[in-house]
């Protein structure tokens, strides 16, 4: 093998070949850890050990090698494609053969939907706003026609493909930025150790997809920026930005949003940098038509395009900020102070009730502290260099938000916004971050230097477990035994079974609803046709009321062709893990400590336009005869019939 | 005194993973293969057009774009390229849209085809214009020197790709190999044939049986005894079914007897109970009315 003089061979020798090794290693043990996870009891931690085993046994060596100076380029990249794919083995692991989260199974049905229609926009009940986003959609089924391959192959294939083309994006950032494709590997695998990365983002949703584009059109700004001011090229960087951001713009509506702040950043910090006769003007003026088309974009799909998109994130904004700003006006509140679950609006426990290891909490809590102490070392080094990149300074800027959204984690619907902002604000971080780690590998003292590298392993180590704690539910985490109301855990084969007799019977797109659980394996398996609940229509009155529904609900549901209910008997068993039944706008949602009671299950006896047509040991499947609805509204209006036809099977 | 980064602002090559591939003729060539390939393989075949189907567009769009002038190379453009297929494909079915097409196998195939054509005349549209110019190497980049050797050999890729096909092999068999979570055991009735679908209450003559359609299966790991009785609510009973059922196994039979005399809405109740197993199970229920009466 041909090497550049002075770089040491070892590099592409035996140093290389262990790290495939350990991969390969690192691979059985974590495919072991999930397979003891799924056969253990509460309590057990085995496999929490386990699979910390299997993934620092590939992850430690990758760290050492791409810390290291003498790494050849090519393995850097290398190690990168194989962190990308790494990193999807545990969410493939745990919910090998289908969708597992709630997310996953509206995706997964919109884009069967698109592959059997063809229609772009189509409404989707689980999760109203997906159906303003089309684009991950739109590429699926793209990618299906092509290599007729079906929307499960299809997701993990280009799941796989994100995490790799993620990284790989990062590391374009870092190394446009400081000139060294060692920073742009420590960078990515900074970011391949975030929050986010082995968890949130493994998932079959717009978010997952929309991050890559939102890393790539970074990735076109940075090089738009360090170019030459007299290369053609720059024009290039511009135009596959600006598509870049357009598309992202039909992808996910918070990607775009923080595009549009990463962007600002960008802006921002080469505005104070031109002031400052640090910066050439045309990066300013530049990044700022990057930065105003993709924000017209980004407007245009806001107001055009997405219809439900505001009132779908306005909740989320409006409590995470009340929630956050009350938890600080409270003076005599700490995170400590409460033992149990905070209702909605008022301080959250930090994993309460939470069963995973002590260690994972311990390291968690570290895990910010640790970050702002590596990107404020990180700073000093950009401070004594100059800090006179603008880029440098937008990723800094960037960092900084990464830190400002902590306060929100102390709040229930706060800590979702704060956990997925860190997908975006980390690239900013891992950058920064970067920029100080790769010192220490430059230490000329071997000793010293090598020290100083552990000491690295063991920092990327302990934020790892710490992000993986914090960014996801300990309950998602592994596939194991049955947790009610919980999404990945409370789908059985029974519930499939009952969705496939209900597809062989009654065919598709009929009109149906239930509990989350069941609602999201129907709505996959069978497409059904779910109602939007709320207060002029509780669906949660006829599937977990304890009396049968009101003459308004019956006059609602008739209007709406409401045909099916299923019900999982569990419901009078357990609370849902999930703090809901149905809706996170029903009744008592998020405050119930007692599981709705068995008349729950019993009141169907006396509804006598309720046919129980389907019975398992768990399951119910109920047709509703919209014709024996005698309510006074339909009894004065003579309506004796079905409005509709049923759908053909 | 804070180290620098040893990397110097100097060119080390010319721009390209492969040699050649973002010219005219190949980004024309591999769009031809794509469309080609996708339209006219079988669907149980198809999927090798994986590979093609996640770079050609983004091949196309890049080469197009910049030329040989890109300012990266190797993993960095493989990157570029799959971002900007990432791309390609939405817009394309928002093009689509707006022209008032479905996205459609033809459409998708169609589509590519175009976007891979227009990509390969603006190349060779750039090809002949920087041949008239005398331009005949790419920009100097300015990029950090490769560590180690400049150009991926193919020869390199050997060992990383077996670790990691072997690794993803792995975990695909592990799910199979080692052992997981029995699945749930379970039995389950439910009405059969056109009975499932049932909708309203159905007449029927008082004086003449009723043939009800029921399933059951027994998705257990043990073999199950299952009596099914039926009755009407206020009214007759119907007929009594025992059989026992190996594990996997399912049973379809029929319930019969006589709706109640005079009554616009009785309930028949098909009651499932498997011997030895206190579990509590709904009986089935449908209703029906008498047809000799005025409801």
């Amino acid at each position: 093998m041909e090497l550049e003089p002075g770089v040491p061979r070892r590099a592409a020798g035996w140093p290389m070949h262990v790290l495939w090794g350990c991969l390969v290693v690192g691979t059985v043990i974590v495919s072991y850890a999930h397979s003891v996870a799924s056969r253990a009891l509460e309590g057990e931690q085995t496999h929490y050990h386990l699979f910390w085993l299997g993934i620092f046994t590939f992850i430690v060596p990758a760290t050492w090698m791409l810390l290291s100076r003498q790494t050849r380029d090519i393995d850097r990249y290398l190690i990168l494609v194989a962190v990308g794919v790494y990193s999807y083995f545990p969410k493939f692991l745990a919910y090998p053969g289908g969708p597992a989260f709630f997310d996953e199974y509206a995706h997964t049905v919109q884009t069967d939907r698109l592959f059997d229609t063809g229609l772009l926009f189509m409404p989707n009940n689980q999760v109203v706003v997906i159906g303003d986003y089309p684009v991950m959609h739109a590429f699926a089924v793209s990618i299906r026609h092509l290599t007729g391959l079906n929307t499960y192959h299809t997701a993990v294939a280009l799941i796989i493909v994100l995490h790799v083309v993620t990284l790989i994006g990062i590391s374009a950032i870092a190394t446009r930025i400081t000139s060294s494709r060692h920073v742009g590997g420590i960078a990515a695998l900074f970011y391949g150790i975030g929050p986010g990365f082995w968890g949130f983002n493994t998932m079959f949703a717009y978010e997952s997809f929309a991050i890559v584009l939102f890393v790539w059109s970074c990735v076109c700004l940075v090089h738009l920026q360090m170019s030459s001011p007299t290369a053609w090229t720059r024009t290039a960087w511009l135009i596959m930005g600006i598509m870049i951001s357009f598309t992202l713009a039909g992808t996910h509506h918070l990607s775009s949003y923080a595009n549009l702040i990463v962007l600002g950043s960008f802006v921002a910090a080469s505005a104070f940098l031109t002031i400052r006769r640090k910066e050439l003007q045309v990066n300013f003026w530049e990044g700022l038509v990057f930065f105003l088309v993709a924000f017209a974009f980004v407007a245009w799909w806001f107001m055009n395009q997405a219809p439900n998109t505001k009132g779908y994130l306005l909740p989320y904004v409006e409590g995470g900020l009340t929630e956050t700003v009350g938890i600080f006006g409270d003076s005599g509140a700490s995170p400590e102070a409460d033992a149990v679950e905070a209702p909605a609006g008022e301080q959250r426990q930090l994993f309460a009730g939470s069963t995973i290891p002590t260690y994972e909490i311990i390291l968690s809590f570290i895990t910010p502290v640790l970050a702002a102490a590596i990107a404020g070392l990180a700073f000093l080094v950009q401070w004594k260099r100059g800090l006179d990149k603008s880029t440098a300074l937008a990723m800094t800027l960037t960092a900084s938000v990464y830190f400002l959204v902590y306060p929100m984690m102390l709040s229930e619907t706060g800590a979702e916004g704060a956990r997925r902002s860190w997908s975006f604000t980390s690239v900013g971080l891992a950058v920064l971050a970067a920029t100080g780690l790769q010192v220490i590998p430059l230490w000329k003292q071997k000793v010293r230097r090598n020290v100083g590298m552990v000491s690295v392993i063991a920092m990327i180590m302990t934020l790892m477990v710490g992000n993986l704690a914090v960014g996801m539910n300990a309950v998602y985490r592994f596939a194991g035994r049955f947790v009610y109301g919980s999404d990945t855990r409370s789908v059985t084969n029974e519930i499939h079974s009952a969705a496939q007799w209900f597809v062989d019977t009654q065919g598709r797109n009929q009109k149906m609803t239930g509990d989350r659980s069941s609602q999201i394996v129907f709505h996959a398996d069978a497409q059904v046709l779910l109602g939007i609940p709320d207060g002029n229509y509780p669906l949660w009155d006829l599937v977990v009321g304890v009396v049968p529904p009101g003459e308004y609900f019956l006059d609602r549901a008739a209007a709406e062709q409401l045909r099916f209910a299923v019900i999982d008997k569990r419901q009078a068993d357990a609370v849902p893990m999930i703090s809901f039944y149905l809706d996170q706008s029903e009744p008592l949602a998020g405050q119930r400590e007692e599981p709705v009671s068995r008349d729950s299950l019993t009141k169907w006896d006396s509804m006598d336009y309720a046919l129980r047509i389907y019975e398992s040991d768990e399951m119910i499947i109920y047709r509703l005869d919209s014709s024996a609805f005698h309510t006074t509204f339909r009894e004065a209006a003579n309506i004796d019939s079905d409005i509709g036809q049923e759908s053909s099977k | 005194m804070i180290p620098r980064h040893i990397d110097t602002e100097t060119a080390p090559d010319g721009g390209r993973l492969i040699p050649h591939f973002d010219s005219a003729v190949a980004v024309f060539a591999l769009g031809l293969v794509l469309a080609t390939g996708g339209l006219l393989l079988p669907t149980s075949v198809r999927w090798i057009m994986w590979p093609l189907a996640m770079t050609v567009p983004g091949h196309a769009i890049i080469s197009a774009a910049f030329g040989r002038h890109l300012d990266f190379s190797g993993f960095r453009r493989a990157g570029l390229t799959a971002a900007m297929t990432l791309v390609a494909y939405p817009l394309l079915a928002l093009t689509g849209l707006v022209l008032g097409l479905r996205l459609t196998h033809l459409s998708v195939v169609l589509s590519t085809a175009v976007l891979t054509s227009g990509c390969a005349g603006v190349i060779l549209r750039r090809e002949r214009s920087e041949a008239v110019l005398g331009i005949d190497h790419p920009e100097q980049l300015e990029e950090p020197p490769e560590v180690g050797s400049s150009r991926i050999r193919l020869s390199e890729l050997i060992i990383p790709t077996l670790a990691i096909g072997t690794s993803m092999l792995i975990a695909l068999a592990s799910i199979s190999v080692f052992p997981r979570k029995p699945p749930d055991e379970f039995s389950s009735i439910a009405l059969e044939g056109t009975w499932a679908l049932a909708a309203h209450v159905v007449p029927a003559d008082p004086g003449r049986d009723v043939t009800v359609s029921f399933r059951i299966d027994n998705e257990t790991t043990r073999r199950q005894e299952y009596i099914v009785r039926a009755a009407m609510v206020d009214g007759p009973d119907w007929s009594t079914r025992t059989r026992t059922l190996e594990p996997g196994q399912a049973w379809v039979d029929t319930v019969d007897g006589r709706v109640t005399p005079g009554s616009c809405r009785s309930r028949l109740e098909i009651d499932m109970e498997v011997v030895g197993d206190p579990e509590d199970h709904f009986p089935l229920a449908v209703f029906f009315r008498d047809n000799t009466i005025d409801c």
